[in-house]
């Protein structure tokens, strides 16, 4: 009996540790921008929300993405493929979080109502101003475009 | 006894290994605060409770000065011309400036009027959309929700 108390306590304390990781391995864990409630439950793939926005105009969902370029001003957009030929914009709800203006390459679950929206001349250039893009590439931008969107993503976890 | 021992390890186990599996929740802005976005942000903060006061008929007409909102607002302005922004080009042309000043004008309009009035606090705020269409798009939907609607 004795032994196995012993035995459950040393199982305790190892899983008790391994709970508490060190400061370099922090930044491995996914991190949660806006909602801290929100989770991976129910997530579907780019190519999922492809498939649900060709008979919707919008649906509210958490989706998979990799993330292809951040505001580099102040880390309030990003950019993230739905395939290989579909991006989609997203932005956060009331300006209210940002997300890590290295995070290009990293893979975002992002939660919140997609659209088809069309984007003014004016966002567009914006965004462009934004992604320290050349004044040539700015001033070219002459019509609104289609495309997709989130722009009031309530959280995203970045991994 | 055994049995009750062993189900409380097992949970305890569960519950660790439950832990585990947790994220880390990020603060507002992972890349730091400019002092011109936290003072934006305070001002949001400040206009907002004003507008709840004007909406909810609650301002003290006859004790402005000391309606530490206001009071704040005047303060604070006069920082948007000198806190350092996020975007370090915002300061290369005196555009800026410019609609500081024009928002300033309007935060004194408001407040040193007495008789403090619908128009005279959206004329503030559209101040603030007409610099943001500028310079900052991203915050005019949250800054829209300041307007007060007829």
């Amino acid at each position: 009996m004795k032994n196995l108390i012993i035995i459950l306590t040393t199982i305790f304390s190892i899983s008790c540790a391994n709970t508490d990781l060190p400061n370099d391995k922090l930044s491995d864990l996914p991190q949660i921008y806006g909602d801290s409630t929100m989770n991976e439950k129910g997530k579907i793939s780019g190519l999922e929300l492809l498939n649900i926005l060709s008979v919707r105009d919008s649906a509210i969902v958490r989706v998979e993405a990799p993330i292809t370029s951040v505001c580099q001003k102040k880390g309030c957009w990003m950019y993230v493929d739905l395939d290989s030929n579909n991006e989609m914009l997203v932005r956060f709800k009331d300006y209210g979080f940002f997300v890590p203006m290295n995070s290009e390459g990293d893979t975002a679950i992002i939660q919140g109502l997609a659209k088809v929206d069309t984007l003014s001349i004016a966002w567009q250039k914006h965004l462009k101003e934004d992604a320290n893009a050349s004044q040539e590439e700015i001033e070219s931008i002459t019509s609104p475009k289609i495309i997709f969107s989130i722009n009031e993503a309530t959280a995203v976890i970045i991994k | 006894m055994f049995n009750r021992i062993f189900l409380i390890s097992v949970l305890i186990l569960l519950n660790s290994c439950i832990e585990k599996d947790k994220k880390i929740v990020k603060q507002l802005n992972p890349n730091g605060d400019s002092e011109l976005a936290l003072l934006m942000r305070e001002l949001y903060d400040q206009t907002l409770i004003i507008k709840s006061e004007i909406v909810t008929s609650n301002i003290n007409f006859n004790n402005l000065e000391k309606f530490k909102y206001f009071d704040n607002l005047l303060k604070n302005r006069i920082y948007l011309d000198q806190a350092s922004p996020t975007d370090k080009s915002l300061k290369k042309t005196n555009i800026y400036s410019d609609f500081t000043k024009k928002y300033n004008y309007s935060v004194a309009k408001f407040i040193d009027n007495k008789n403090i009035s619908k128009e005279s606090y959206n004329n503030m705020i559209n101040e603030c959309i007409l610099c943001h269409n500028q310079f900052c798009l991203g915050a005019i939907k949250k800054i829209q929700t300041l307007r007060i609607n007829d």
